[in-house]
Formats: C-alpha cells, sequence, structure tokens
C-alpha cells in the first residue's frame, strides 16, 4: 500500500516521506483513540464492567 | 374497478391478475402459523377464566420464566429400557438417530441456504442498468436454485426418514415432544407443502415470469415468500432443539403449561437461531462454491471455465460474508449458555468436552487458512497483484500463528509420569496460551488479517487515482494496525484481571475487529471509485489448487456442523430433555473423542457422496450448447457464456 502512495498515479505529487510519517502518526492516534474509547464505552456503560481495572 | 381496469389497461391484464392472486393466497398462508397460537392462547384463558368458578384447576410455575400456568399436560414420562426404546439388531440407537439427524440437517441446511443468496443475486440482476450484467447475475440465480431443487427432494425423503427413526426408536421421547409442540407441528407441516408450492412454482416459473417488468418483480416476492417460509420452518425446528437444552414453558415435571410460546420461547432459542442462519448460509454458500469448482475443473471452454470461475468466488464471498460474524454469533451462544446453567458452559469449554472445542478449533481455523489461500491464488488472474505477493508470507505467519495459538489445549492428556515431570497438567509455557485471552485474540487477529486479504484482493487488478489515495492508504494502515495492537493488547491485559472483568473484553475485541470490516473496507471501496484499471479480470484462468482450496473450504464446512451439533447435543449429558426428562438408554453416556470423530467423519462422507450425485444430476440437465452474448465490440464479458438449462 505504502508503494502506491507514493506514486504519480495515486493522483497526488511524491510528497515527502517526513510529510507521510506524520500523517500516518496522525491517522495512528486517531485510530488507536477510537478503539481505545469504544474499549471503554463497551466495557463501562454496556457490561458496567471497570476500564481500566484497579485491584 | 379501476384496480381491474389499471390490469387491463396494462395489456395481459388477466395473467398479472392471476399472478398477484396467486402471491396474495401465498402471503396468507403465512399467516398459517398464529392460528393455532391463538387457538391454543384462547383454550389456555378460557380455563383460566374459568378458574375462579371451579377452582380445582392445578397451578404450576414454569421452570425458567417462574410464572405460574395452568398445568395442560402429563409430567414428562419416566423411561425404561427397553420398554421406552426401540433397537435395530445390534445398532446404537444414539448412533442411528445421530447419523438421520445429521443428514437431515446438511441438506435442509443447504436447500434454506442457497434461496437466500438467490434472492440477492435476482434483486441485484434486476437492479442492473446493463442488460448483458443483469442476465448474468439473473442466470446464476437461476442456476443457484437448479442445484438446490434436487437437494430440496433429498430433504424431504431424509425428514420423512427421520420421522420414523424417532418413532421407532425413541417413542417415548418423541411422543413427550410431540404432546408439547403439538399446536405448532402439523403447520410445520402445512408450512412445509407451502414451501414445496412456492418453490416449485418460483423455479419453473422463472422463465416465463422473466419480462423485466412488473411478473419480475412477482416473480422476487416469491423468493422473498420462500425465504420467509424456509425461515420460519428452521426456526421452528430450531425450537424443539432449543427446548431439549434449556426447556422452558414447562413446571418441575416437564408439565406443558399450556403458553406454546412459553415453550417455544427458550432461553437459549434466539443466540441458536442466529447462529445457525449464519451457520447455514456459510455452509450453503460453500457448497454452491464447491459445485462451482467441480464445474470449472470439469469445463473444457475458456467460456464456460469462465462462467464457473466467478460463479465459485461468487459463492465463496457470499460464504464468507456469513463466516465472518459466525464466531462472534458462537461466542454470544456461548455466554447466553454460561448465563443459563454455568455448569454447562464450564462442561462445554472447560470440561468434559473441551477437546472437542479444540478439533472446532481446528476446523475454523482451517477455513480462515483456506480462505486466505483462496484469495491469494484468485488474485493469480489479477493484472497487477504481483505487487502484493511478498505480503503473503507475512499474513500467513499469523495465520498460523494464530492457529497454533487457538488450538493450544489449556491442559494436556498424560501418563502419571509426564504430568510428574511436567510439575502438573499445564505447561509452563504453553499453558499460558490455552486460556480465552489468547484464544479470542488469535481468532480476532485472523478475521482482521482476512480482512486485510480482502482489501488486497479488491484492489489488486487497480490503482487508487482519487486525490487523497496516500492518506487513503495512510489511515488504512491505521486503521490495521491499531486494530492489531488493540486485540492483542485486550488479550495480554485479560491476563493481569479477574475472569468476570476479563470475559467483557471479548466484546471491545469483537468490535475492533468489525470496525476493520465496515471502516476499512468501506474506505478502501470509496478510494477504488474511478480506479486505474490495470486489466480486466482473467475469469476462468483460475489455478487447480484454487479450486480444490474451495473443495476444502466445503468439506471443513461440513465437518465443523457435525463436530459443533455434536457438542450442543452432547452437552445435556444423560438428558433427553435437560433437567426434565432423563436418558433411561445404554448410550445415556458421553462418547470418546474418537468415536465421536469417526461418525462425524462418517457424516461427512455420506453427505459429500450423495451431494456428488446432485451435482452429477445437476450437470445432466445441462445442453451441450453455450449461448455467448457478445458485448458490442465483438468480446465475450467475463461468465458470459452461461450453459443452457434444459428444463
Amino acid at each position: 500500500m505504502e508503494k502506491e502512495s507514493c506514486s504519480a498515479e495515486g493522483g497526488e505529487e511524491k510528497g515527502g516521506l517526513m510529510k507521510s510519517i506524520m500523517l500516518f502518526l496522525l491517522f495512528f492516534v486517531v485510530a488507536v483513540g477510537y478503539y481505545l474509547t469504544i474499549d471503554y464505552v463497551l466495557m463501562v456503560f454496556a457490561q458496567n464492567l471497570p476500564f481500566p481495572y484497579k485491584g | 374497478m379501476r384496480f381491474l381496469k389499471w390490469f387491463h389497461n396494462r395489456n395481459s391484464g388477466g395473467r398479472k391478475l392471476g399472478v398477484a392472486s396467486l402471491l396474495l393466497i401465498m402471503g396468507l398462508l403465512l399467516l398459517l402459523p398464529f392460528i393455532p397460537v391463538k387457538a391454543v392462547a384462547d383454550e389456555a384463558a378460557a380455563p383460566a377464566a374459568s378458574a375462579a368458578e371451579e377452582v380445582k384447576l392445578e397451578k404450576a410455575k414454569d421452570v425458567h420464566w417462574k410464572i405460574e400456568g395452568v398445568v395442560s399436560g402429563p409430567p414428562a414420562p419416566k423411561l425404561k429400557y427397553p420398554d421406552s426404546y426401540g433397537t435395530y439388531g445390534g445398532f446404537q440407537s444414539r448412533t442411528l438417530i445421530w447419523v438421520a439427524n445429521q443428514q437431515h440437517l446438511y441438506f435442509g441446511s443447504f436447500v434454506l441456504a442457497v434461496p437466500m443468496f438467490v434472492l440477492v443475486m435476482e434483486l441485484i440482476g434486476v437492479l442492473q442498468k446493463d442488460k448483458k450484467a443483469a442476465k448474468k447475475y439473473d442466470d446464476l440465480a437461476h442456476e443457484f436454485m437448479k442445484i438446490s431443487l434436487t437437494a430440496y427432494s433429498i430433504t424431504a425423503i431424509l425428514g420423512g426418514l427421520l420421522i420414523f427413526t424417532f418413532l421407532a426408536l425413541y417413542p417415548g421421547f418423541f411422543m413427550y415432544l410431540a404432546s408439547i409442540f403439538r399446536p405448532v407441528m402439523h403447520v410445520y407441516a402445512l408450512l412445509f407443502i407451502l414451501e414445496s408450492g412456492v418453490l416449485y412454482v418460483y423455479y419453473y416459473g422463472w422463465d416465463k415470469m422473466n419480462d423485466g417488468g412488473y411478473l419480475k418483480w412477482c416473480h422476487l416476492s416469491l423468493s422473498l415468500l420462500l425465504n420467509t417460509v424456509g425461515l420460519i420452518l428452521m426456526f421452528f425446528a430450531n425450537t424443539w432443539v432449543a427446548f431439549m437444552q434449556s426447556p422452558s414453558g414447562v413446571d418441575e415435571q416437564g408439565r406443558f403449561l399450556g403458553n406454546i410460546w412459553h415453550a417455544i420461547h427458550t432461553p437459549l432459542v434466539i443466540p441458536i437461531v442466529v447462529h445457525r442462519i449464519l451457520g447455514n448460509a456459510a455452509f450453503g454458500g460453500g457448497i454452491v462454491a464447491a459445485y462451482a469448482a467441480y464445474r470449472l475443473l470439469a469445463a473444457k471452454s475458456p467460456e464456460e471455465k469462465a462462467h464457473y470461475d466467478w460463479m465459485s468466488y461468487t459463492a465463496m464471498f457470499m460464504a464468507v460474508l456469513n463466516l465472518i460474524p459466525l464466531p462472534f454469533a458462537g461466542y454470544w451462544l456461548m455466554r447466553e449458555v454460561y448465563a443459563y446453567r454455568q455448569q454447562m458452559g464450564i462442561t462445554l469449554m472447560g470440561g468434559l468436552l473441551a477437546w472437542v472445542f479444540i478439533m472446532q478449533a481446528t476446523m475454523i481455523a482451517t477455513l480462515f487458512i483456506t480462505l486466505n489461500y483462496y484469495l491469494w491464488t484468485a488474485m493469480g488472474r489479477m493484472p497487477g497483484a504481483e505487487r502484493y505477493y511478498p505480503y503473503f508470507k507475512y499474513m500467513l505467519l499469523v495465520l498460523v500463528v494464530s492457529t497454533l495459538t487457538w488450538l493450544t489445549p489449556h491442559t494436556l492428556v498424560m501418563t502419571p509420569a509426564e504430568l510428574k515431570a511436567m510439575g502438573g497438567a499445564q505447561h509452563p509455557v504453553v499453558g499460558n496460551y490455552g486460556v480465552m485471552s489468547a484464544k479470542n485474540t488469535a481468532i480476532n487477529i485472523m478475521i482482521t488479517t482476512t480482512v486485510l486479504c480482502f482489501c488486497i484482493y479488491q484492489r489488486s487488478n487497480k490503482v487508487p487515482t482519487v486525490k487523497w489515495a496516500r492518506a487513503g492508504n495512510l489511515a488504512l494502515t491505521a486503521i490495521f494496525v491499531g486494530a492489531a495492537i488493540n486485540i492483542i493488547f485486550l488479550g495480554i491485559y485479560g491476563y493481569y484481571i479477574p475472569a468476570n472483568v476479563r470475559i467483557g473484553l471479548s466484546v471491545p475485541q469483537v468490535c475492533t475487529t468489525l470496525s476493520t470490516l465496515f471502516i476499512g473496507v468501506t474506505l478502501n471501496t470509496m478510494m477504488l471509485k474511478d480506479a486505474k484499471s490495470l486489466g480486466e479480470i482473467r475469469w476462468g484462468q483460475m489455478s487447480v489448487r484454487g479450486a480444490y482450496a474451495l473443495f476444502l473450504l466445503a468439506v471443513a464446512f461440513t465437518w465443523t456442523m457435525a463436530v459443533m451439533g455434536y457438542i450442543r447435543s452432547s452437552v445435556r449429558l444423560h438428558w433427553h430433555v435437560n433437567e426434565i426428562m432423563r436418558d433411561a438408554s445404554p448410550w445415556a453416556f458421553t462418547n470418546p473423542i474418537g468415536y465421536a470423530g469417526n461418525i462425524n467423519s462418517m457424516n461427512v462422507l455420506i453427505f459429500w457422496t450423495m451431494l456428488l450425485f446432485v451435482f452429477w444430476l445437476g450437470s445432466l440437465t445441462d445442453k451441450k450448447v453455450h449461448a455467448v452474448v457478445e458485448d458490442e465490440a465483438g468480446e465475450g464479458i467475463a461468465g458470459v457464456a452461461v450453459p443452457v438449462r434444459a428444463n
């Protein structure tokens, strides 16, 4: 997938590696934030279970 | 009158009126199930109303719902061997009924699942603007139905055989079950007749009603009706099975309390029904894919190969759509089992039947690996897919590691000396992977990998041209990497918290996997809008190994169904009806795993032998003529060479 993203056929100009890394990190943070949110919501609100568990 | 005039003005009004009337009558017949239920309700209400006057009516409490009801039937009989049982020579009656049940279930599942696909295919065909594509889908749906038709007759014969086997070998039990479900059993039979009628009108009226307009929509409505009746039939059969496992609607002595809905709505019926619908659909898709693979291998011309290659892919895709949510439905069912009777859950997953679950895990892992293997080989017909070949070995590695984790047992079967040498039943290292935290993680990672594989398949002959292609690719990568991290994190976290909290982690794990499925596939599909094509799919150029993979997939489905059915039935242990009616036969013990495995394998062999007969029969009805529809440029489009049926 990475290969495609750098190709001119992708409809984008070749961006710098740094820009791609930053963009990836941004998406990664959003994705992890989303997953942690669903973890919390489904444990605490949907099942009434503690998350994170405190002894 | 205006309605009739409208029909007249629309030309061939009489025919349309006839079709509409037929549909209306068939639709009204669907109300049949509610008539006896209402009658029973009235029957139950009437004595209740007069109870104040006559006083003498006996009341008892529902064994599960704890609601009082009027005793409306005799207690469950206390069976004795040999008086209450029949035998055929030296054969184990249990094994005979097992085989009869399993065969009926296989064919029943198949004929229930295929019309679901047919409805979808026919609808896609009707909605297509391109006439050639519409015809392609319509022919595919028709061919699916043709396979189902022969199987339908076999299902009916096996149903009869099953009833006779019950009456001959387990008369006491069967009479009790019939006494509880008396109000719905004849409805089941009537619905079966309705199903047959709709099926034959639907199949044999295909060409006559294929006018591309009003009649075609009527034909589609018949398909909907067929599926509705099929689902109601399956629901009824499932209620009897669920009643045996988790009875309700009766008191502690097994006396019916007059409310048929309580006997139907048992604690486990809904998860069983959902699990079975998904399982049947995945199984049916697998069988049709195997049929198409069989025809692909036997095909002589490139056109025929192209058609069956496309057909096998479509059927496989339908099977996968249902396979992916199946483990989640299974976990839901298990959760409900634990909620119903904790001991039953422990017997299943941590006790007597835990090793059978290891067999099941092996089979489901086989399904996922085979599925991925098929997609990898299928990419051989996609120009441009070579770009992704280097990634396959890593995906295979993930799948194999997940499989090994999933099938690691919690405790091992050992000799006393081995036990002593190891310091306990649990291996100090491997034993850590034998718990649910590891197993849930493994299956979720396997499903996520399969979703990733499908995303790659989707784009293997395309290059995205949308402006946000790079950002889209990075977002997709983040979604999958983030999901993998979250699934593994929750798995590891489960080792550090108590069991009652740990069990809840499976829900966010499942939702993480489903997020990759819905968000990942949607994003991928959006990126592929107006994508640059690297070449058309070379339908028909599927490798022989890929076709055989579809056979493996279908056989694995069949074997998994056998083993899961065995587990569900065995968990009742020495009860015909759990905690209500005891099994007094000499076979009221749990089979050794080897014996169960052999009977399951025999069932699979019997089913496939009969199925090959159905396939062969299906191939006989094709003329040796092929209609090749040419497009305007004079080139055949993929899959347009469709064998012409001789019905």
